[in-house]
């Protein structure tokens, strides 16, 4: 087990009052897994892999309780100082957008040279070796003469590239990918999905797969966790997530992803709104959107169950 | 198996609601307070004749370095005190709100509407017109104004018009750099297109479409600029090259009592105190104003 | 790089000539320019030799031309009062402004960018407030007033500093501290908004995921790129920097360039003000294009650009 997350609580303090983004959400990534975590926006999802990393924006952003067991360790108990260790070293996270995520005033090397030099004893001279290790390791042409260039020199896929290289430089044990290939075209979302399963065979990296698209956790997870108002609602093996969902919004977020060889031409989307996190119903978050509601489902939020080794869904539903 | 994290964040967090609490009442004042301050200026100056209970010019020579009201040796008939040659700092503050008000204003009103022209022309027909018009705000905004003011002064010699001159030749600069960018911005939109396929002429699109959806922008422009333009005159005062004495103006009532800083510091102080106060007013209605009607300007 | 040099001075070169011929023509349109180049006690021969000098008789377009002519030949005229060329005055007064200003100027920029960046860093903690509260302080009260307050107090009160003069040290004091009030609250601001600007990107959440300390977080990767647009605009800050000099100058009595431009303001010594003028706008136009290249340097785009 690379990671296990327990009962997390995260919460945003602001002018409004206590935005709970993340209520007590359980999940575990294994060695060479990668795990999806799906949703709408502002579920919670990106608020997951920052909780973490350990990099809330602060001082709003903040850790209520739970146990986040990186390795071993909770990372929650963690000094500052000891979290940085960790970071880039252990866990490392790629973010949503290759165009704003790379400093535009240094260059490739530099950038990448950087969390090389943090975390590894090298000497000076091997670290431009490892550099361009890891640029090719991302599958990045010409390793040597991107090493000099500038963000701006680059285009979109390979910036994310290059972000990818940062995020694995040191070859970490867990790896959050945070809707890595929303901002890319398909066709260059495909190759960096390509990339991801080649660097995991290659370094046997655990992966946390954040994305909105159930088409992208089709091709690239292992298992994944739907996320709905701050909650996990259903983990599944995906092949089964397709196959026979459980939970009414699982299926409802399944018949909205277009699917080429289905006949009906329409596609199916979710009426109403997710509801506000800062007042949520008493009962099941997801009752108000709900079809095929009890009246239970109004009243007490369902408890996790367990359906099998790998499955656990949260519906009243479910038995 | 919920673990809690140590108390020291929860500690934080009644912190941070704490200070909410503070701000808002502080953003509530920080409109209040600036907008009576300002209401009080202007109808100080527009009914300067009637408030003021002295002739500001008329000198008294038996009366003068009378402190102010609350220090011993004052008299109650100067409440602020009197000057060099016993001349009421109270009455005199009153007129000079006059001078401050109508320089700035006058500035305000001849700088904008330079600067919106260029810069609705620049942004609009962009290519070498714009490129030309920007190239000379740069310079006019890298020229130093006060020694233009200085030329001016030798010129035509110091007083009013040197100083709205000075101020104005310079100051459209300002609004036709943020004029220019917005408008063209808006001359990219969609409705504008939508007017030269109905074969809009340019100046009916300028002034037509581009405008309107200006106004906000320079509005906020307008208004940040008053405590600007009051500071700008009162240092032109202060240097002498303003509105020529005996008339007040508060940069010229600082300079008066310099040379009696150890017997007679209130000439200077209040004046002073009377700049800073207009001009902290103005900019806070200004950022007001600019947070409700274009929060996109932050930067200014 | 080389051509964005090379453009930026000739735009420079256009300026200078646009500032030339700006006080050219404040000479023509006061009327008579002999009477305004003369002084009370000059005797008719004189004001005639003035003219002739400047070629009145002659068309604009050749009056102009010997105008220029006198100006690339470092003949910027006799001041009226002492009869002393022009230029040996500029070069008693210049460098006693530059010792006043330039420390100053540095001082102002150094404590701006490092007060900005702290409160930006601390963001709406106890010290980002004092910041902000003498940012707003700072563009309200009026430069003058504040310095003629500081002698007040700690010159006329207190007795600690000199009031005028430049031979101690301590003379330094009170001038270089009015002159940091008037430049560094806008900039101060300015730093902060961009910081929090830059603080707010991804590629410093990138840098904090590869687990940088936060010194080389705030200090190599948010400060660089928070340079970028105040130093765009230290540019705009010279003319106030100059207004600066003069109000502080006259306070304290500074015998730089600014005295020298007021007294021969109020003396009605036009070559003097005319040759403060030229030469300060040369220094302004020489410090903006350092700006440009410097702004270069900060960012590779500029860099690598063609144009």
């Amino acid at each position: 087990m690379v990671l296990q997350v327990e009962d997390l609580h995260t919460s945003f303090f602001t002018k409004m009052g206590e935005v709970k983004a993340v209520d007590g959400i359980s999940f575990h990534v294994r060695e060479r897994e990668t795990f999806g975590i799906v949703g709408e926006s502002g579920c919670g999802k990106s608020v997951t892999g920052l909780s973490i990393m350990r990099l809330l924006p602060e001082p709003s952003g903040q850790i209520v309780s739970g146990k986040i067991i990186l390795e071993g360790k909770n990372l929650v108990e963690l000094s500052k100082k000891h979290m940085r260790a960790y970071r880039g070293k252990v866990v490392s996270m790629i973010l949503q957008d290759p165009m704003t995520s790379l400093n535009p005033v240094y260059t490739i090397g530099d950038q990448v040279g950087e969390a090389v030099r943090m975390h590894q004893d090298l000497p000076e001279n091997m670290v431009e070796a490892e550099v361009i290790d890891v640029l090719r390791l991302l599958r990045i042409p010409a390793p040597e003469v991107r090493l000099k260039e500038y963000p701006f020199q680059l285009s979109g896929g390979m910036k994310q590239r290059v972000v990818g290289a940062i995020a694995m430089s040191c070859r970490p044990r867990l790896l959050i990918a945070d809707e890595p290939t929303t901002a890319l075209d398909a066709t260059i979302q495909a190759q960096y999905i390509a990339l991801f399963e080649d660097i995991q065979e290659k370094t046997n990296v655990a992966i946390i797969f954040i994305t909105h698209d159930f088409g992208v956790v089709a091709r690239i997870c292992d298992r994944v966790g739907v996320m709905y108002a701050g909650k996990i609602i259903e983990t599944a093996p995906t092949r089964d997530i397709f196959k026979n969902p459980k939970h009414p919004y699982t299926i409802a977020l399944i018949k909205s992803v277009p699917q080429l060889d289905k006949k009906d031409d329409r596609l199916f989307s979710i009426e109403g709104q997710p509801p506000s996190m800062m007042n949520l119903p008493k009962g099941c978050r997801f009752c108000p959107r709900c079809h095929v509601a009890l009246d239970i489902c109004k009243e007490q939020e369902p408890p996790e169950v367990k359906i099998s080794e790998n499955r656990s869904v949260s519906c009243w539903r479910v038995k | 198996m919920l673990s809690t994290l140590p108390t020291a964040k929860t500690k934080t967090k009644k912190q941070y609601r704490g200070v909410t609490r503070v701000t808002r009442v502080i953003q509530k004042l920080a409109f209040w307070v600036p907008l009576i301050i300002m209401i009080a200026m202007i109808i100080l100056a527009i009914f300067a004749n009637f408030i003021a209970p002295h002739d500001p010019n008329l000198p008294k020579i038996t009366d003068r370095y009378t402190p102010p009201v609350f220090m011993e040796g004052g008299k109650s008939e100067y409440l602020l005190g009197t000057d060099q040659i016993g001349r009421d700092i109270l009455s005199r503050l009153i007129y000079g709100a006059r001078v401050s008000l109508s320089v700035s204003l006058l500035v305000i009103l001849i700088t904008a509407a330079i600067g919106t022209m260029l810069g609705i022309a620049a942004g609009y027909s962009g290519g070498r017109a714009d490129a030309i018009i920007m190239r000379v705000v740069d310079m006019a905004l890298s020229f130093p104004g006060l020694l233009l003011a200085m030329l001016l002064a030798v010129a035509i010699g110091p007083g009013f018009t040197t100083v709205v001159l000075a101020l104005s030749i310079l100051g459209w600069a300002g609004y036709a750099r943020m004029i220019r960018g917005e408008a063209l911005r808006i001359s990219q939109s969609d409705f504008v297109a939508q007017a030269r396929v109905n074969g809009a002429s340019g100046w009916r699109i300028m002034t037509r479409h581009i405008f309107p959806n200006i106004i906000n922008s320079l509005i906020v422009l307008m208004t940040l600029q008053v405590g600007m333009m009051i500071l700008a005159e009162a240092g032109l005062s202060y240097l002498g090259l303003g509105i020529t004495v005996p008339t007040p103006s508060w940069g010229a009532m600082v300079s008066d009592g310099r040379a009696n800083l150890d017997n007679a510091w209130w000439i200077s102080l209040f004046p002073g105190v009377c700049i800073g106060l207009v001009v902290l007013s103005g900019n806070f209605l200004g950022d007001w104003i600019r947070d409700k009607l274009d929060p996109r300007l932050r930067q200014l | 790089m080389v051509r964005f040099i090379i453009i930026r001075l000739l735009q420079c070169i256009v300026a200078f000539f646009g500032i030339l011929i700006i006080t050219f023509l404040l000479l023509r349109v006061s009327g008579d320019p002999a009477a305004l180049l003369a002084s009370p006690n000059f005797s008719p021969e004189q004001v005639q030799a003035i003219r002739v000098e400047l070629g009145l008789d002659k068309s604009w377009g050749e009056q102009l031309g010997i105008y220029l002519n006198q100006v690339a030949h470092g003949n910027l005229g006799e001041s009226l009062l002492q009869k002393k060329p022009v230029i040996t005055k500029i070069g008693d007064a210049l460098p006693n402004t530059l010792k006043l200003m330039v420390p100053s100027f540095v001082l102002a920029m150094i404590l701006a960018f490092i007060l900005g960046v702290l409160a930006a860093t601390y963001r709406d903690s106890w010290w980002d407030n004092i910041v902000k509260f003498l940012a707003v302080l700072g563009q309200a009260l009026p430069g003058f007033w504040v310095a003629i307050m500081a002698v007040l107090i700690f010159s006329v009160q207190l007795q600690w500093l000199p009031v005028a003069g430049m031979d101690t040290p301590a003379n330094y004091i009170l001038p270089v501290s009015t002159i940091v009030f008037f430049t560094m609250p806008g900039m101060m601001r300015l730093v902060r908004s961009t910081m929090l600007d830059v603080l707010d990107s991804e590629y410093i959440k990138m840098a904090r995921i590869k687990g940088l300390p936060e010194r080389t977080v705030i200090w190599k990767h948010a400060l660089r790129n928070a340079l970028i647009s105040p130093l765009t605009i230290i540019g705009m800050l010279l003319p106030g920097v100059v207004t600066g000099a003069v109000i502080t100058e006259q306070i304290f009595n500074w015998p730089g360039m600014g005295r020298l431009l007021v007294e021969a303001t109020f003396a009605r010594d036009f070559p003097v003000v005319q040759a403060v003028v030229i030469i300060t706008a040369i220094l302004v136009l020489g410090i903006n294009l350092l700006i440009d290249i410097s702004y270069a340097w900060v960012d590779p785009q500029i860099r690598f650009q063609r144009t």
